[in-house]
């Protein structure tokens, strides 16, 4: 009996049916080769390849993950032509930007991780971590639209109210400082709705 | 290696759900927006400062969503399931 290398792949159900396939512990099989000459010892896949999860939410959420690639090198893009006008505003252009990006791989590896269990596959997660996971993955469209929305208010609200202190006088000033407090408003309002979402996902809740 | 049955019936589901329903369709979109977002940028690169930056950052992003979007196609069988289509590469 050797190791087979390449592509001895069982049809789907073969193992089951005991097709020319003999089931040893611990996760190893012994199988004839195609012409049947020869014995081989097989690992048998129990656990999803990960590209197969990541290809099935790269185009199931696509949209989602295009929105938060743009905003991202908007921000990058931001930060790199307001580094000698504000460092403030660079600075505070250059954490969204960090924050995105590490939302975004969030929200791809929890669908990545969690799209086999979602079709009934088991997983070895803690029920904790698969959850959290799962909220980060689930409904990506929503998260990104409502991550954009935030972004687009706080970095609205803060350039407002630099520029309306460092550049402009008086009524131009005022104006800024009202604008500043409006866009403040919304940007609260909706990462309320975004950590609500994400708290209603985490406790399991139907309704 | 060899695949159990609920392994290989799961994988077969993400194979097939969000899949174009037309691959040459798709392929052409796909490279139609990839020629648009490198027109634009050639033009903007020629300019100042800003519109040099702008131009890199588009560059930048059609190449992150080409990746991202032939990632996703490359795993598609040849199949897909009515109702979760991915027509249009965005």
């Amino acid at each position: 009996m050797t190791s087979c290398e390449g592509d001895l792949r069982a049809e789907p159900g073969a193992i089951g049916t005991g097709k020319g396939y003999y089931l040893l512990p611990a996760g190893w099989a012994i199988a004839r080769t195609p012409g049947g000459r020869r014995a081989c010892l097989v690992a048998v896949m129990d656990v999803m390849p990960w590209y197969i999860p990541a290809q099935y939410c790269a185009r199931q959420g696509a949209t989602a993950y295009l929105e938060m690639w743009a905003l991202l090198l908007v921000l990058a893009g931001a930060a790199i032509l307001t580094r000698r006008t504000s460092r403030f505003l660079a600075g505070t252009f250059v954490v969204f930007a960090a924050l995105t990006g590490i939302l975004g791989t969030s929200m791809f590896y929890g669908c990545s991780v969690s799209a086999p269990a979602e079709q009934g596959l088991g997983t070895n997660l803690p029920a904790a971590t698969y959850g959290i996971l799962r909220c980060f993955g689930h409904d990506v469209g929503y998260t990104a639209y409502g991550w954009v929305l935030f972004v687009l208010s706080c970095g609205g609200a803060i350039a407002l109210f630099v520029f309306g202190i460092i550049r402009w006088k008086q009524a131009g000033r005022a104006l800024a400082i009202i604008g500043a407090a409006l866009l403040a408003m919304a940007a609260f309002a909706v990462s309320f709705f975004l950590l609500f979402a994400f708290s209603w996902c985490a406790s399991s809740r139907l309704f | 290696m060899i695949a159990d049955q609920l392994t290989s019936s799961v994988a077969e589901v993400l194979r097939t759900n969000y899949c174009p329903t037309n691959r040459t369709q798709f392929i052409t979109s796909l490279a139609g927006l990839a020629a648009i977002f490198c027109a634009v940028a050639i033009v903007l690169i020629a300019r100042g400062k800003t519109a040099r930056v702008a131009g890199i950052l588009i560059v930048l992003f059609a190449l992150g969503a080409a990746a991202l979007d032939l990632f996703g196609f490359s795993g598609c069988s040849f199949r897909f399931e009515p109702g979760l289509t991915w027509d249009w590469p965005w």
